[in-house]
């Protein structure tokens, strides 16, 4: 066990991130949206408030939506993450990602990744989810350009199209 | 932010046991969503996290003789989506619906959420409405103490040095009761409340007049407060029209609400005298339908 | 009409930057990761208003990780700069903070977490001054300086016609008075940069900027750098509705910074500096008095107002100037007076945000209008079409409109929202008007004396094309719209373009984006460009081919005969690789400025746009007369935008500016007590989220403006406008209560409830 500049013990971190298994020694002020930026890498998460009230930073932790930036990084430990880039990549795109392309629900696109996550972990549980369902589901995620509609259109077609498990 | 130790008891005992030795340096952590809020704010700045989540016995949520008992790792998201409160205590289910957004109830507890103490925080009126209890556990003991006294101020509670809340009790709603809990926020969802209002009434099952009653104001003080004139008011009476603008009338009498950011101190006490009135209304109104337990 | 002739124009195309922003792989600021990079962390004041007496950073600067500091000594004499002589603020306090926030010093260092804790050893004397808030209080004589010229920044008079004349012909006068408050931009990607001097000594500074080319003009001037040894990038931005349309402190502090230590510095404000310390829309008093003939004829407008300026100089004086010529606008009132004073306050300073004073001043104006049709006894649809604006028009100033689908946005909004079945119908529920006038290409003399935008295409040997654009795309589509342009142009897909944007060493010339000024002016400077590439495209066919170039047509990355479409002649990859081989490669430049040739108006000190957007909103509230909370039901914007190159992404506009307004009507307030901004966050600075939208249909108005691109103008910050005053409006017919002041709270409803019933017990 490592020890930062100030003394404090650094704890082992094991989880598992859009099916891929780490292993970091990591501090325990860290979040998980920290570890999951700075040190794996995947950037398609963002950092908005930093106080959990935007949504910004959604992540699916254990099928569950939960905003990364005050979640601990140890907290997460032994558990299953995926995140925006473990959804689907330019040319293999989730029913998801393709519905905010063709309905327009993007803009500047600082909200996308939280709104994609959030809406895939109400699919996920709810496959034929009402309007207000999936407003409910978006209550805590923010967006200043789209006004939500076609945010809310483009989940709205992909639900119709998921048959009810 | 700032750095801390990151400890993780195995049981409660262990748990209590790290408490009482780092005090007031050592803060915990259940579901996380206040406290690493608060931790990044610089609002409160723990040399000790402790981290309750290895503690499974801990994490429950069951009726035991009709009680409803939900335990300190229960998320807000569990006791809304049970199958059980949403039969027996649906008051409850609608009441954490309302509390934030998906994300934060799919991480934060009931008891954090208690323990925290907003004043503005939408459970502890209801819980106090229907007289719940808590279960404190410290290394000398554990003690079971009413939800009414149990928050004493502005993010105060009656947690000592070393206590950990473990369980939440709620006794079961009784047959002819209406219980509701109103909540006036300025947008749809996400909001914390200006004010939020618990109302539960206890009917007469032949007559229909209110034997007993609590009703209980959230965010126009700066703890949540019985309206204990509004209940001496429907006390034997038939709810009607009159009675309940007399109860509401009642309420706001000597009532010194808050000014702040959501509301003036003469707008809360209006929404008061508005939100008591409605709440006695939709609460006898589910009662007549049989629809309170 | 011309509908089906295009083949990409007026489809609703996914934008070009869509599937990357889905995946997660768009890159953002504070994505970037450049090697080295030290965090930079402001100290800013705890005082609104304070003498620095002295500045000592030198125990932050011995603190383990920290590579440097500066203060205003450093900085020393630069003003930030929106390119007027009135720029006085300075990047660090030199001897004077003038708001809670004001930023005194900086360091950077190694971490994020020991810049933080660097900022606690620097060691500041102060002594206060008193502080005055109020603009009022800050007028009146004997008030605190706080600037050595006094407390007004600017003052402006003037008038159109003879206003006093007009009010006597008038047979009723309204007078009214109207408050906004401050709106924060709350994009969701706060406002940062990272400067570093690279292996050429060039000054390179990332920026979340909506405008490259000025940004890079000031940096060289202040800094007296040549412009060949400065860079403006970006990376996507998230979001910006006008707050870096200007330059910011931490720009000039991270050159600075970068510069001492040689090495790249990142300073990105967090969430509530970008609250307590960034730009916000400024609030305004206004006082406008309208005179108007019993037939509804609106004879006299004139206005008095104050501007809350700030602490400091940014654009509240060009926003000023702005609120007065558009006093010349809606209804074309031919009299039109105007008086403004711009106001130092010790508070946080405004900055330009979508609308650039429109807002205020159309929420004046559109909320006296319903007051004056009541009283006139008429339909305010029926008021607003005896004073509708129309083609060909000229303004009480001279200028001339040309394309304008006013008319047919307030009959086809008030159709869609069922206005007369729906209104005055009582039950709590009502339904209210307006309408917006604003410039639809942004104006000259803002920011230079021209109003341009210039692009490059470089055909490549397989047909495809760099497209390169000054302009720049801050999340509302200007890049997709552009290269829509280039590939109708062109006959080639979307997919074929590369679009070059958001860097001053590959990109041309433009003013950036303001004013919706990008689909007008760049989209012309593209189409320019194009059409030079096409023509030479057509004549190097015409060669090979033997045929004239004026039978020849470009479609599908194919060449045709106008007379055969079945069958190309020639791929256009064909011939650019001839082109190429041939020793000329293809290549096409595109430079408009807007011919309007309108500068500064000798009286409203303000320029005049080449075309101007219109549009008519209708709102459907429900309010709670015993809470005051009011719900928008359904909500119907028409926007004239000459033509919708993107319908979709038009939508997409209008969507977003309507519930920004509806957020500006009813919950936004960055409410501030002796200076401190008590709601620097999400939780109480309320921002309408997902549940708070009513259904919004959008109606484009396509008017075909003569000069536009495929008839094309502005739609970026209309949808904003009329918004606020339409719900007003609603709310008076739904419970008959007047709120004159920004945002309509339910406090406020319910206690002009109370007076109102007040006032009907006396009668």
């Amino acid at each position: 066990m490592g020890k930062t500049r100030e003394g404090i013990m650094k704890h082992e971190l094991k989880l598992k991130v859009n099916g891929q298994d780490y292993t970091l020694l990591i501090e325990p002020n860290r979040t998980l949206l920290e570890v999951i930026r700075e040190d794996l890498g995947l950037l398609g998460t963002k950092l908005g408030c930093g106080g959990g009230e935007c949504g910004a930073c959604t992540v699916i932790l254990n099928s569950e939506a939960v905003k990364s930036c005050i979640m601990l990084a140890l907290d997460a430990r032994n558990q299953e993450i995926w995140t925006i880039e473990g959804l689907g990549q330019t040319g293999e795109l989730h029913p998801l990602q393709r519905a905010f392309v063709e309905y327009g629900a993007i803009q500047c696109g600082y909200c996308t990744s939280g709104m994609i996550m959030a809406s895939k972990a109400l699919l996920d549980e709810n496959p034929q989810p009402s309007e207000q369902e999936i407003k409910d589901a978006l209550a805590g995620n923010l967006c200043r350009c789209t006004g939500y509609l076609k945010i809310l259109e483009a989940i709205s077609s992909v639900a119709n199209k998921m048959e009810r498990k | 932010m700032r750095s801390f130790e990151f400890l993780e008891p195995n049981s409660v005992e262990e748990a209590c046991q790290m408490l009482s030795e780092h005090g007031e340096d050592a803060k915990i952590l259940a579901g996380g969503t206040a406290l690493v809020k608060l931790i990044k704010k610089k609002l409160i700045h723990p040399a000790y996290v402790l981290n309750l989540k290895s503690i499974d016995t801990l994490h429950f949520l069951g009726t035991d003789k009709g009680d409803l008992k939900i335990g300190a790792l229960t998320t807000l998201r569990e006791v809304e989506a049970s199958p059980l409160v949403r039969k027996e205590f649906q008051p409850i289910v609608e009441m954490v619906h309302l509390i934030g957004s998906q994300q934060i109830r799919n991480v934060g507890t009931l008891a954090g959420n208690i323990c925290l103490a907003d004043p503005a925080a939408d459970p502890p009126p209801l819980l106090m409405a229907l007289e719940a209890r808590l279960k404190l556990v410290s290394s000398k003991g554990e003690r079971v103490v009413g939800v009414e006294d149990f928050f004493r101020g502005f993010y105060e509670t009656a947690l000592q040095p070393g206590e950990i809340l473990e369980e939440i009790q709620i006794p079961s709603l009784s047959v002819n009761s209406g219980i509701v809990y109103l909540k006036h926020a300025m947008r749809a969802a996400f909001d914390l409340a200006i004010l939020g209002v618990a109302v539960a009434l206890h009917l007469d099952s032949r007559s229909g007049v209110c034997q007993d009653s609590k009703i209980v104001l959230g965010g126009v003080i700066t703890k949540p407060v019985r309206a204990l004139k509004a209940e001496d008011a429907l006390r034997g009476k038939v709810i009607n029209p009159s009675s309940i603008q007399e109860a509401a009338k009642a309420t706001i009498e000597g009532l010194e609400p808050v000014t702040d950011i959501r509301g003036s101190r003469d707008y809360r006490m209006e929404m008061t005298e508005v939100f008591v009135q409605r709440g006695i209304q939709m609460a006898v109104e589910w009662a007549r339908r049989g629809k309170g337990s | 009409m011309a509908q089906d002739v295009y083949t990409v124009i007026g489809k609703r195309l996914p934008r070009l930057e869509s599937e990357e922003k889905v995946s997660g792989t768009a890159r953002y600021l504070p994505d970037l990761q450049i090697p080295g990079t030290l965090y930079g962390k402001i100290l800013r004041s705890p005082y609104p208003h304070a003498r620095v007496l002295r500045v000592d950073t030198s125990r932050a600067e011995r603190l383990p990780g920290v590579r440097a500091a500066v203060t205003g000594n450093d900085t020393k004499g630069i003003r930030l700069c929106t390119f007027s002589r009135f720029d006085n603020k300075p990047p660090l306090a030199e001897e004077r903070v003038r708001f809670i926030g004001d930023e005194v010093a900086a360091v950077a260092a190694d971490s994020e977490s020991i810049a933080e804790e660097a900022l606690d050893l620097i060691e500041v004397d102060y002594e206060e001054l008193p502080p005055v808030f109020d603009p009022l209080e800050a007028m009146k004589p004997g008030a605190v300086g706080i600037h050595e010229e006094g407390n007004v920044a600017y003052h402006r008079s003037w008038m159109y016609g003879d206003i006093e004349s007009a009010l006597k012909e008038s047979d009723y006068i309204f007078e009214d008075q109207f408050r906004t408050q401050a709106q924060a931009h709350c994009a969701l990607e706060t406002h940062g940069c990272i400067a570093y001097f690279d292996q050429t000594g060039t000054l390179t500074v990332w920026i979340t900027t909506q405008w490259i080319h000025p940004t890079r003009r000031i940096l060289s001037e202040t800094l007296g750098l040549p412009y060949s040894k400065v860079r403006v990038i970006t990376a996507n931005i998230g979001g910006s509705f006008g707050r870096s349309g200007g330059i910011e402190p931490i720009e000039i502090i991270a050159t600075f910074l970068s510069k001492k230590t040689r090495r790249p510095v990142r300073i990105i404000h967090s969430h509530d500096e970008q609250f307590t310390s960034g730009r916000s829309r400024y609030p305004v008093l206004i006082d406008i008095k309208t005179g108007v003939k019993k037939d509804g004829t609106l004879l006299a407008r004139k206005v008095r107002m104050v501007t809350d300026n700030g602490a400091y100089n940014n654009f509240g004086i060009a926003v000023t100037l702005g609120i007065g010529s558009k006093c010349t606008y809606l209804w074309g009132v031919p009299n039109v007076a105007f008086d403004a004073d711009v106001v130092y306050t010790n508070k946080v300073y405004g900055g330009a945000f979508r609308g650039f004073g429109n807002g205020q001043i159309t929420f004046a104006i559109e909320s006296q209008m319903e007051t004056i049709a009541r009283k006139l006894g008429m339909d305010m649809k029926d008021l607003c079409l005896k004073n509708v604006n129309y083609p060909g028009q000229r303004t009480c100033m001279g200028h001339k409109i040309t394309s304008c689908g006013l008319k047919e946005c307030i009959e086809q909004a008030t159709a869609a929202a069922g206005w007369e079945a729906k209104r005055g119908k009582g039950r709590n529920r009502g339904i209210g008007m307006a309408s917006v006038m604003h410039i639809g290409a942004g104006i000259r003399n803002l920011y230079g004396d021209c109003n341009l935008s210039e692009a490059f295409i470089k055909m490549n040997n397989d047909g495809t094309i760099d497209l390169a654009s000054g302009a720049m795309d801050t999340g509302q589509g200007s890049n997709t719209v552009l290269a829509q342009v280039a590939a109708e142009e062109l006959g080639i897909p979307m997919r074929d373009i590369n679009m070059i944007t958001g860097d001053t060493s590959t990109t041309p010339q433009c003013l950036g984006a303001w004013g919706s000024r990008e689909a007008f002016i760049a989209g012309n400077a593209v189409k320019l460009a194009a059409r030079e590439v096409r023509l030479r495209l057509l004549e190097e066919a015409g060669k090979i081919i033997k045929s004239d170039p004026e039978d020849l047509i470009l479609k599908d990355r194919q060449i045709y005969r106008k007379t055969n479409l079945q069958e190309s002649v020639l791929s256009i990859a064909h011939v650019a690789n001839a082109c190429y081989n041939a020793g000329r490669p293809l290549f096409g430049r595109g430079i408009y400025d807007d011919p309007s040739g309108l500068g500064i108006d000798p009286k409203t000190g303000h320029g005049g746009p080449v075309t101007y957007s219109f549009g008519t909103q209708v709102a459907e509230v429900e309010v709670d007369p015993r809470t005051g909370k009011v719900k928008v039901l359904n909500f119907v914007a028409a926007h004239d935008l000459g033509k919708a190159i993107n319908p979709m992404m038009a939508e997409g506009q209008i969507e977003g500016g309507v519930i920004q307004g509806l957020g500006y009507a009813l919950f936004e307030d960055l409410v501030m007590e002796e200076g401190l901004v008590l709601n620097p966050n999400l939780q109480d600075y309320r921002i309408p989220y997902v549940n708070d939208i009513p259904k919004i249909v959008s109606i484009l108005v396509e008017s075909q403006d003569p000069e536009g691109p495929y008839g094309a103008k502005g739609l970026g910050e209309p949808p904003i406008i009329p918004t606020a005053a339409a719900i007003a409006n609603a709310i008076y017919d739904a419970v008959g209560v007047r709120i004159k002041t920004l945002p309509i709270t339910p406090e406020k409803i319910l206690k002009a409830l109370k007076e109102k019933e007040e006032e009907s017990k006396k009668k």
